[in-house]
């Protein structure tokens, strides 16, 4: 890709002369088309996440209504199939996922005082795929073929003999492009923070949220190649007649079934190898979010900083190796569950280690209970209750009741809406300032709290019971006879006021965008650079480039009387935990600090480079829809020498290529 | 904890006993929970946490093992969480800053060890348990083969049809009490999940693999378990119980299944296909009935794996207490409904793809359903006795 071209730290080879950028107005749609600069790339990204999120939301209430009486037939059952698939779909990667990007975008070269991502215009290509992917989702409900697999597509229902419409192949090239989306995306941010970090900011003096940034990207990196290679084994099963996952089929000549040496579990494990990491990858940014929250309304600094991100580098390094956790049901054996029931005991250590330290954060401070803070307090108090049952199963036996009822369905909806929904939530309120301008309602806010925090428990609580009792996931329906109404007509009801409180949170932000109170830089008090900035940042973010001296730099410069309080432990910790010393070599020294504080004064405003807008990106990414899209509708097709090509995909791979040298061949100004 | 000790010495008795109290209610809120859930066990068939077998109770006690410590850790870390957030708030009289504590190595390393410590009490049970169920399963002397479908069950007893052959019936497993049974599970279709809840925990049912389950039945009866792994439309229909009964009565179910009679006697008393409703012919496409000259339908492994073709087992379907996988009790109304039109009482099932609403007229359904509730001996079924025990049992406890 062109982006080879760009020496990392800097802002592109497309660079630009901004004689004064605040002033020059650059507003209207083709500027949001063409934009690759991160803040709008986040909001775009926020925007999409959360309609997606609105509709995973409805899918959400469609299961519910179908499950609030016995033997109900509000949907089909195959239609039920679909919407609890594409709720699951929705959820994780276009919803969570894409919201926990937003933030990345919006506010990791802030954080970090960098003045753009490293490859802006590969930033906005990330955006621009992971919208088609969205599409291509989406469109599998205009076809009437929405998956109906299951989020987590078990070979081999999903091969051709099972499920012989489109579904799956909506679902499979779905999240391939997602993949394509991500893996950019991740490997951008994780140049940009390695790299394009203000002078001074070391690795140990990085906000925990860019920290957990860095580790998502490395965990997306790693584990998106694992479901790349699961979907791509699928679709050659499905279009070109293999059996990776098939072990018989049924020769309809000879009346005979035959075995084909493929194996369901192949699917499973390859498919784990990618999901467990995914369930970190959709929780770490969340932890990020509530470890900068609360120390600012803690007016505390983080307890435990060095450990926080060590406890965060464990869990996604765990994260690897307790795939077969989802697997304890398929038969292996006592040891392989034995070993990997270890593994998954032992990600709960880094996990509480967390929870206590967010408390400590909170013990002895001055809390102020503003809605982030509310919402950051709730993650930590129903993480507890997520993680808690998450040990539970974590036992095989016991497993082998919990799996697949609602007991799982509870304990992941405790760690995804516990977690990374509230933490999303909380990130929302705490950074809207920013965003926007102007302060969410605080009273909204606080009635948007309390709903959804009394939703969210009647909802899923009751699901604990309902697993006790015997009901399995993936259920469009139930006997008379089985008892389970009562808590399933609790939860439904609770999922119709938490549908209720995302429209007090739809009205606070209309609302608050028009009449919200002016922010200026630094509304909450805050400890961390983007706060130093205008709110909204100007295009250039940083006038003069930040050289950073302490973990929570404005706090340092507002209040430099108590930062040194306590600082010799911090640093002793720092050094010394891991019984190496991290962190002192890494300092530059004061000399090295002064001289990049005067090359910043110099660099003045005028002279700051930023990157052209590109459409190039939104060209590629066109490209690698219609590939796609062309191989789940397969006809027309065109012969191109001795290939049998589907039409669209042709068209594809041609814009596609067209795109790519546009994209390098873009001149620098 | 430096200044705000100093200013706040105790923090209001009030305060503190209200962080107790919603701490307490919450913890409250769980135990009434699972009381409710786990009485009228009877009202609900399918909850585990009211076993029935030793594998079951041995799962209990590991659960309430752990569920006891993680009570104790939920309480203890909420009521620290709540007591924080209400003591520490902002008062709005602060004029400086709290003490800028940044960690504390020794608590840290603390609650690291604590919660590791906690885990091993748990893992030790747990290892100890799988290897002995591990061992149960390959104990296991009484062998029944279980048969995932899209969407129903086929049991096979090998050994027990005359001539050393394989018996075979659907969506009900008959088990002698107190025999050590093996059930080895296989499919050679889609991924489906064996699981009586009150019995034995779930195994998967996944082609090209035999999974096995030991348990041991104990009190005859009839439990119930269902489908728990995903496997296409109809999954939530996919039923089957497990009937447990004294080996006396099971040998009479075999027996009765086998059919076996004088050989004189020149007419089975299951009815032969040459007795049967002319519409019954549609119906050989996919059933068997054993002892018949109707057993063409594929079986076990060897049948279609795209459920064409092979439909359960009709052998003493009068005697069968549900039909279409658990879905409606087995009367003579309910099987008029499920013969006017299966694919509305079980969506997507494959029967729906023959029998559409009208392909039969009123007189067949009638005919048809007369003839499958006369699939039984002549003595009736033998359960009629294991229900009367039941009455009685019943009677007993209440």
């Amino acid at each position: 890709m062109a982006s080879v071209a760009q020496p990392a730290g800097h802002a592109g080879p497309a660079t630009q002369t901004v004689a004064r950028p605040a002033t020059k107005k650059n507003i209207g749609f083709w500027s949001w088309i063409t934009t690759v600069d991160h803040k709008r790339i986040g909001l775009l990204y926020g925007i999409t996440a959360f309609a997606y999120l609105l509709i995973g939301g409805i899918e959400a209430l469609v299961i519910r209504s179908q499950l609030i009486a016995p033997n109900n037939d509000l949907v089909s059952l195959e239609k039920y199939n679909q919407f609890f698939t594409m709720h699951g779909t929705t959820m994780i990667f276009l919803a969570v996922m894409p919201l926990s990007s937003a933030f990345f975008n919006f506010i990791i070269p802030l954080q970090i005082g960098a003045r753009d991502v490293a490859f802006p215009r590969l930033n906005a290509f990330s955006y621009w795929v992971f919208f088609f992917g969205g599409l291509i989702l989406s469109l599998s409900w205009l076809a009437n073929a929405a998956p109906n697999q299951g989020w987590y597509g078990y070979a081999p229902l999903t091969e051709k003999g099972f499920n012989i419409g489109r579904n799956v192949d909506f679902w499979a090239l779905g999240l391939q492009v997602l993949g394509i989306a991500s893996i950019a995306a991740s490997l951008n941010f994780i140049i940009t923070i390695l790299n394009m970090r203000a002078p001074g900011m070391t690795l140990m003096r990085m906000p925990l949220f860019t920290w957990t940034t860095l580790i998502t990207s490395i965990l997306i990196v790693m584990a998106f190649p694992a479901i790349t290679i699961a979907l791509a084994l699928l679709s050659f099963d499905r279009f070109a007649g293999t059996s990776f996952y098939i072990p018989y089929i049924y020769d309809e000549a000879t009346r005979q079934v035959v075995a084909r040496g493929g194996d369901p579990l192949l699917w499973q494990h390859l498919f784990w190898i990618f999901g467990h990491p995914e369930v970190y990858i959709l929780i770490l940014p969340a932890f990020g979010i509530v470890s900068e929250i609360i120390p600012v309304f803690s007016r505390k600094p983080l307890f435990g900083y060095a450990v926080m991100v060590y406890a965060t580098a464990t869990i996604a390094f765990l994260g690897f190796g307790v795939w077969v956790h989802h697997m304890f049901t398929t038969g292996l054996g006592p040891t392989p569950n034995a070993v990997f029931a270890a593994s998954t005991m032992l990600i709960a250590v880094p996990t509480g280690v967390k929870i206590l330290n967010w408390t400590s954060t909170m013990w002895g401070g001055q809390l102020n209970f503003t809605t982030p803070m509310l919402f950051s307090t709730a993650l930590v108090s129903q993480f507890v209750i997520g993680g808690i049952s998450g040990v539970m199963h974590g036992s095989p036996p016991i497993d082998s009741q919990h799996n697949d009822s609602y007991f799982v369905v509870a304990h992941f909806h405790y760690v995804l809406f516990g977690g990374s929904i509230f933490a999303l939530l909380a990130g929302t309120y705490y950074w809207f300032p920013k965003f926007s301008g102007r302060m969410l309602d605080e009273r909204l806010g606080k009635w948007h709290f309390w709903v959804t925090f009394a939703a969210f428990n009647i909802t899923f609580f009751p699901m604990h019971f309902l697993g006790l009792e015997g009901m399995p996931r993936r259920y469009g329906t139930y006997g008379e006879g089985s008892g389970l109404q009562l808590w399933h007509v609790v939860s439904s009801v609770g999922s119709y006021l938490l549908g209720f409180s995302f429209l007090i949170f739809m009205y606070n932000v209309a609302v608050s965008l028009q009449r919200g109170k002016k922010a200026g830089n630094d509304p909450w008090d805050g400890a961390t650079l983007e706060w130093t900035i205008p709110s909204p940042p100007p295009v250039y973010n940083f006038a003069t480039v930040p050289v950073v001296r302490h973990r929570d730099p404005l706090w340092e410069e507002k209040y430099a009387k108590y930062e040194g309080e306590g600082h010799a432990e911090e640093e002793t910790l720092e050094t010394t935990i891991a019984g190496i010393k991290i962190g002192e070599g890494q300092v530059p020294d004061e000399d090295a600090l002064e001289q990049a504080e005067r090359r910043a004064a110099a660099d003045d405003e005028h002279n700051i480079h930023l990157p052209n807008p590109s459409y190039w990106p939104l060209v590629t990414a066109l490209g690698v829809f219609l590939a796609a899209f062309g191989l789940i509708f397969s006809y027309p097709r065109i012969p191109i020498g001795a290939l049998d090509l589907p039409l669209y995909t042709a068209a594809g791979l041609l814009v596609l290529v067209a795109g790519v040298y546009g994209w390098s061949l873009e001149p620098a100004s | 904890m430096g200044r705000r000790d100093q200013d706040d010495q105790s923090p209001a008795p009030g305060r503190r006993s209200f962080a107790y109290r919603i701490v307490t209610l919450l913890a409250m809120t769980v135990v009434v929970g699972l009381v409710l859930a786990a009485c009228g066990a009877d009202s609900k068939p399918y909850s585990h946490i009211t076993p029935r077998s030793s594998t079951t109770r041995d799962i209990q006690s590991l659960y309430k093992l752990v569920f006891w410590l993680a009570l104790i850790v939920f309480v203890g870390v909420q009521m620290f969480i709540v007591y924080t957030a209400l003591r520490f708030r902002q008062r709005g009289n602060e004029v400086d800053r709290p003490a800028q504590i940044h960690g504390n190595k020794r608590l840290e390393i603390a609650w690291t060890l604590i919660p590791a410590a906690v885990l091993l009490v748990i893992l030790i049970p747990t290892i100890q348990t799988m290897y002995e169920f591990s061992a149960d399963a390959q104990e296991g002397e009484y062998v029944v083969d279980v048969y995932g479908k899209q969407w129903w069950w086929e049991v096979q007893y090998p050994g027990l049809a005359p001539n050393n052959g394989t018996l075979i019936t659907a969506n009900e497993v008959r088990v002698p009490a107190g025999r050590k049974v093996k059930l080895q599970l296989s499919s050679n279709n889609v991924i489906h999940s064996f699981w009586a809840p009150q019995l034995f925990g779930k195994m998967d049912v996944i082609p090209g693999h035999i999974n096995e389950i030991g348990f041991t039945p104990e009190k005859p009866g009839v439990y119930y378990g269902e489908c728990t792994e995903f496997c296409g439309v109809a999954h939530a229909l996919m039923r089957f119980t497990i009937i447990v009964e004294p080996q006396e009565e099971f040998d009479a179910w075999v027996a009765a299944y086998n059919n076996e009679r004088p050989a004189t006697d020149a007419k089975p008393e299951t009815g032969d296909v040459a007795d049967a409703p002319a519409a019954f012919g549609a119906c050989l496409a996919c059933h068997a009935v054993n002892n018949t000259n109707a057993v063409v339908a594929q079986a076990g492994m060897a049948s279609n794996p795209y459920s064409q073709g092979a439909g359960p087992n009709l052998t003493l379907f009068g005697c069968r207490d549900f039909i279409g996988a658990g879905v409606l009790a087995n009367n003579k109304e309910n099987l008029r409904t499920w013969l006017r039109n299966p694919g509305g009482v079980k969506e997507g099932n494959y029967m729906a793809l023959l029998i559409k609403e009208g392909t039969l007229n009123d007189a067949q359904i009638e005919e048809l359903s007369d003839y499958l509730l006369s699939l039984k001996p002549a003595a009736g079924c033998p359960e009629d006795a294991r229900e009367q025990q039941d009455a009685q049992d019943k009677q007993g406890e209440g």
